[in-house]
C-alpha cells in the first residue's frame, strides 16, 4: 500500500458564480483501521481563501504550518490580503523546495480573489499545479469523483446549486470509497459568508 | 596526517560497500541456477489491457448494456477504433466484457458453443439465470489461469424482469440492478449509485421512477463524463437494449475521439 492512500482522505473543490465550494471527508485511518472520525482536510487560510490537504496526514500537518507561516510573513510584509493564485504559487513553491525528499500531501487550493472571481487549483506532492475553471479532487477518492463531478459541474452555477453538486459529488464518492468516510463538511464561499455544512454520511 | 588517514580509509570502505552491493544486485537478477531460458520465461506475461469500459443497467421490464469501441495499447495507443465489446448471446441474453481483449474473444466463443449445445439437447433457448450460474462456472474452471476480464451478463430473465449479473476474472457472480466494469468503472459506479440506487438521498424523500428513457439518457451521461477523463474509453458507445416482449435493439451512438 502506498503511502499517500496510508491514512486515507478526499477533497473536492468546485468553481461557480462568484462562489467556491470546497469540501472533505473526516476519517484518518492507519491503512484498514480507522483512527480518527472528526478531521477536516479542509483549512482556513484567509476569509475567502481555503486549502485542502489529502495524502499522509502527518506530512498535512507540517505542511500546513509551513504554509501557514509563509502566509502570515506575506500578509505582514505587503500589509494586504493573500489571493489565492498567490498562495497556490507559494505552496507550489514550497513543495518544490522538497523535490528530492517531498512532502507525501496534495495539495489543493480554493478561494476568490479580491474580485470575487473563484480560483480553485490542485497540484501533485512536488508542485506541479493545475487550475481548471470546473473542479478539482484529491486524495485516495479522486477517481470516484472525477467521474461524478464530470457529470454535476454547469457553468456559473450560483451558491446553493454549486454547494448540492458539491455536495451529492463527494456523497457519491464516499459511497465507494473506504479509505475515506465517516461524514464530510462542505465550505461554501461566496463574497460576503462563508457557509459551513457538515453533512452525514454512511458511517462505516 | 591521522586524521587524513581517516578519509583515506573510510573512502576505502564506501568503495567497498559498493562494489559488494553491485555485486549483490547482480547475482540476485541473474543468479548461477538460471538459465536465459529461465530468466526469459519469468519476464513473460501472458496478459495485456486493451482499456474501454463497460455498463449495464436492468430495470422492471428492460436491461440496457453500453460499452465504448475504443481499443488500446499500453492504455495511450489505439488499436482501433472500432472493437465490440457486446456480444448479444439469444434473444434474452447480452455479454459484455472488457479487460484482456484475447480472453473478452475466447469467453464470449466459449459461452457461444455452449449455448448452441444447449439448444441442440434441449430445443430451446437458455434462460439468462441458467446462463449467468454457466458463465460463473466457466469462469471458475480457469482458478489458476484466469481469464482476465471483467463480465457483465445482462437479459430478460422468465419472468420478463431486466436482469443484471456482475462477475470478477475468477466467476464471483452478483445480481445487481447496474454494474460497470474496466478501466471507467471507478467513475460510472458512483454516478449511477446517486442517480439510480439514490444512496445520497435520505428517507422520505420521492425517488425518480427507472424508465427505459431516463436508463439510457443515464447510460449517455455516464459514458460521456468518463469519455471525459479517461484515455483508454471514447470513440463510440455500444448501446443494446433489450425489452421484455421485443426484439433487441443495437445502436452506435458518438463519442468523443481524442
Amino acid at each position: 500500500m502506498s503511502i499517500m492512500s496510508y491514512t486515507g482522505g478526499t477533497v473536492v473543490a468546485m468553481a461557480g458564480d462568484e462562489c467556491v465550494c470546497i469540501a472533505s471527508d473526516l476519517r484518518i485511518g492507519e491503512q484498514m483501521t480507522t483512527v480518527a472520525t472528526d478531521q477536516k482536510k479542509v483549512h482556513k487560510v484567509s476569509d475567502k481563501v481555503y486549502v485542502g490537504l489529502a495524502g499522509f496526514q502527518s506530512d498535512a500537518r507540517t505542511v500546513l504550518e509551513k504554509i501557514m507561516f509563509r502566509k502570515n510573513l506575506y500578509e505582514l510584509r505587503e500589509n494586504r490580503r493573500i489571493k489565492p493564485q498567490v498562495l497556490s504559487e507559494m505552496i507550489s513553491n514550497l513543495a518544490y523546495q522538497h523535490r528530492f525528499g517531498s512532502y507525501f500531501t496534495e495539495p489543493l487550493v480554493a478561494g476568490l480573489d479580491d474580485t470575487n472571481k473563484p480560483y480553485i487549483c490542485c497540484m501533485d506532492t512536488i508542485g506541479c499545479v493545475s487550475s481548471p475553471r470546473d473542479f478539482v479532487a484529491i486524495g485516495t477518492g479522486q477517481h470516484y469523483l472525477l467521474g461524478v463531478c464530470e457529470n454535476y459541474w454547469r457553468e456559473n452555477m450560483k451558491p446553493d446549486e454549486l454547494f448540492e453538486a458539491t455536495a451529492q459529488s463527494i456523497l457519491s464518492c464516499l459511497e465507494r470509497d473506504a479509505a475515506s468516510g465517516w461524514g464530510a463538511v462542505v465550505y461554501t464561499i461566496t463574497k460576503d459568508k462563508v457557509n459551513v455544512a457538515t453533512i452525514k454520511t454512511r458511517m462505516d | 596526517m591521522a586524521c587524513f588517514n581517516g578519509i583515506t580509509a573510510s573512502a576505502d570502505a564506501t568503495n567497498q560497500m559498493h562494489s559488494f552491493k553491485q555485486a549483490m544486485r547482480e547475482v540476485s537478477a541473474k543468479p548461477d541456477w538460471l538459465s536465459a531460458r529461465h530468466i526469459e520465461r519469468q519476464r513473460w506475461n501472458p496478459y495485456s489491457m486493451e482499456g474501454g469500459s463497460t455498463c449495464a443497467i436492468s430495470g422492471d421490464n428492460f436491461a440496457i448494456v453500453a460499452s465504448d469501441t475504443r481499443m488500446t495499447a499500453n492504455d495511450i495507443n489505439i488499436l482501433t477504433r472500432d472493437a465490440e465489446k457486446i456480444q448479444v448471446l439469444n434473444d434474452s441474453i447480452i455479454l459484455t466484457t472488457s479487460g484482456f481483449y484475447g480472453d473478452v474473444l475466447q469467453l464470449t466463443k466459449v459461452l457461444q458453443s455452449r449455448l448452441h449445445k444447449y439448444r441442440f439437447d434441449y430445443r430451446a433457448d437458455m434462460s439468462v439465470d441458467l446462463c449467468a450460474e454457466l458463465l460463473s462456472r466457466n469462469l471458475y474452471y480457469r482458478r489458476f489461469f484466469p481469464y482476465y476480464t471483467g463480465a457483465i451478463l445482462a437479459g430478460i430473465d422468465e419472468h420478463g424482469k431486466g436482469a443484471v449479473f456482475s462477475y470478477d476474472p475468477i466467476g464471483c457472480i452478483e445480481r445487481l440492478g447496474y454494474s460497470a466494469s474496466g478501466a471507467a468503472e471507478p467513475m460510472i459506479i458512483p454516478f449511477l449509485d446517486c442517480q439510480i440506487g439514490h444512496v445520497t438521498l435520505d428517507e422520505g424523500y420521492e425517488k425518480p421512477a427507472l424508465t427505459m428513457e431516463r436508463a439510457i439518457s443515464l447510460m449517455k451521461d455516464s459514458f460521456r463524463g468518463a469519455a471525459e477523463r479517461e484515455i483508454s474509453t471514447g470513440d463510440k458507445i455500444h448501446l443494446v437494449i433489450a425489452e421484455a416482449g421485443k426484439p433487441i435493439v443495437q445502436k452506435f451512438l458518438p463519442l468523443r475521439e481524442d
